[in-house]
């Protein structure tokens, strides 16, 4: 006998039809998801997971910065000077004693709160 | 695009508190879904509640879903791996002995068949083969899913899609026709 084609397996398949769900399948998934008490709509702008890279990350350029400003000869009078040739120096004491970086740090860590506050807000309303 | 459209408001009314309106999505899918659940587990208690965790996951996890693929083959997803995972769960709790017993199929009528027999025998046929291959021929003939769409549900290269479709394509033939006494084609797609 022929082998059955593409075009008559997809007959054989469309008249043969999808499975019917059972009646009580539609309620108990409403029920299920009119009972989660989760609104999918807002979530924070950084998630938990996130936030771990943002402290491993911050925990690895403190790193860097510490052990780089332990090389950096206090009393050199030319400053440290990198493998690469570059004036580190600069960038090292501006990286430790900037009121920028701490206020930048400040105020990401206020808008984080904020975004939270708004998330959980929205849930709350939501239900 | 159309329907895109219309997915696309539904999922923004669900998103804006309206949890609602999720019950039209469910009613749209729910044949789809529990579809692919039966095809891998084989059972339609285990099936139903692999559909009902797919759709409270889809829910869930909504807002993820960003319009990058088409709201079916992104639910498919979501199912497909419902039914893996319980497969699985149902794997280590369950004893061998309790596997599915096949019913004797009934001896052939001469000429067409109607709707439900054509899917008996079909489920039957369907059951020879592994889960995963009745799933990626029901995904490609009933659903008309591409290649590409199967890909992203199951998680499995193009290549080994396209020789899972070829051989189960094969078995299939082979099972249908051990069922129907070589005349697969004859009574199956006869439009009695």
């Amino acid at each position: 006998m022929p082998e059955l084609n593409d075009d008559e397996l997809r007959k054989l398949f469309q008249k043969a039809g999808h499975e019917q769900a059972p009646d009580a399948l539609h309620p108990a998934i409403m029920e299920q998801v009119m009972g989660t008490g989760t609104a999918p709509a807002v979530k924070p702008l950084i998630a938990p997971r996130q936030w771990l890279w943002v402290v491993l990350v911050l925990a690895a350029v403190t790193a860097l910065v510490w052990i780089l400003s332990t090389l950096v000869p206090h009393d050199a009078a030319s400053g440290f000077t990198s493998p690469l040739h570059l004036d580190l120096s600069g960038i090292l004491q501006a990286l430790q004693y900037s009121k920028w970086a701490a206020m930048a740090m400040v105020l990401a860590f206020a808008l984080t709160l904020v975004d939270r506050m708004l998330s959980g807000a929205h849930h709350r309303a939501s239900h | 695009m159309e329907q895109r459209m219309d997915h696309a408001d539904l999922i923004q009314r669900i998103l804006s508190g309206e949890s609602r309106a999720f019950g039209e999505l469910v009613q749209r899918y729910q044949h789809l879904v529990y579809t692919v659940c039966m095809r891998v587990l084989r059972n339609a208690e285990d099936a139903e509640e692999a559909s009902q965790d797919a759709f409270v996951k889809a829910f869930r996890n909504l807002s993820g879903f960003t319009g990058g693929s088409k709201f079916s083959t992104w639910l498919y997803t979501i199912a497909y791996r419902s039914a893996i995972s319980r497969a699985r769960q149902r794997r280590t709790n369950t004893d061998p002995l309790d596997e599915l017993v096949h019913q004797p199929v009934a001896a052939a009528p001469s000429d067409g068949l109607h709707r439900t027999d054509v899917r008996h025998y079909l489920n039957q046929a369907l059951e020879k083969l592994t889960p995963e291959e009745s799933t990626i021929l029901s995904l490609h003939y009933l659903d008309e899913l591409s290649v590409e769409e199967i890909v992203t549900i199951t998680g499995l290269s193009a290549s080994n899609v396209k020789v899972r479709l070829f051989r189960s394509r094969k078995r299939l033939e082979a099972a249908l026709n051990t069922e129907l006494n070589g005349e697969a084609r004859s009574l199956l797609l006869n439009d009695a």
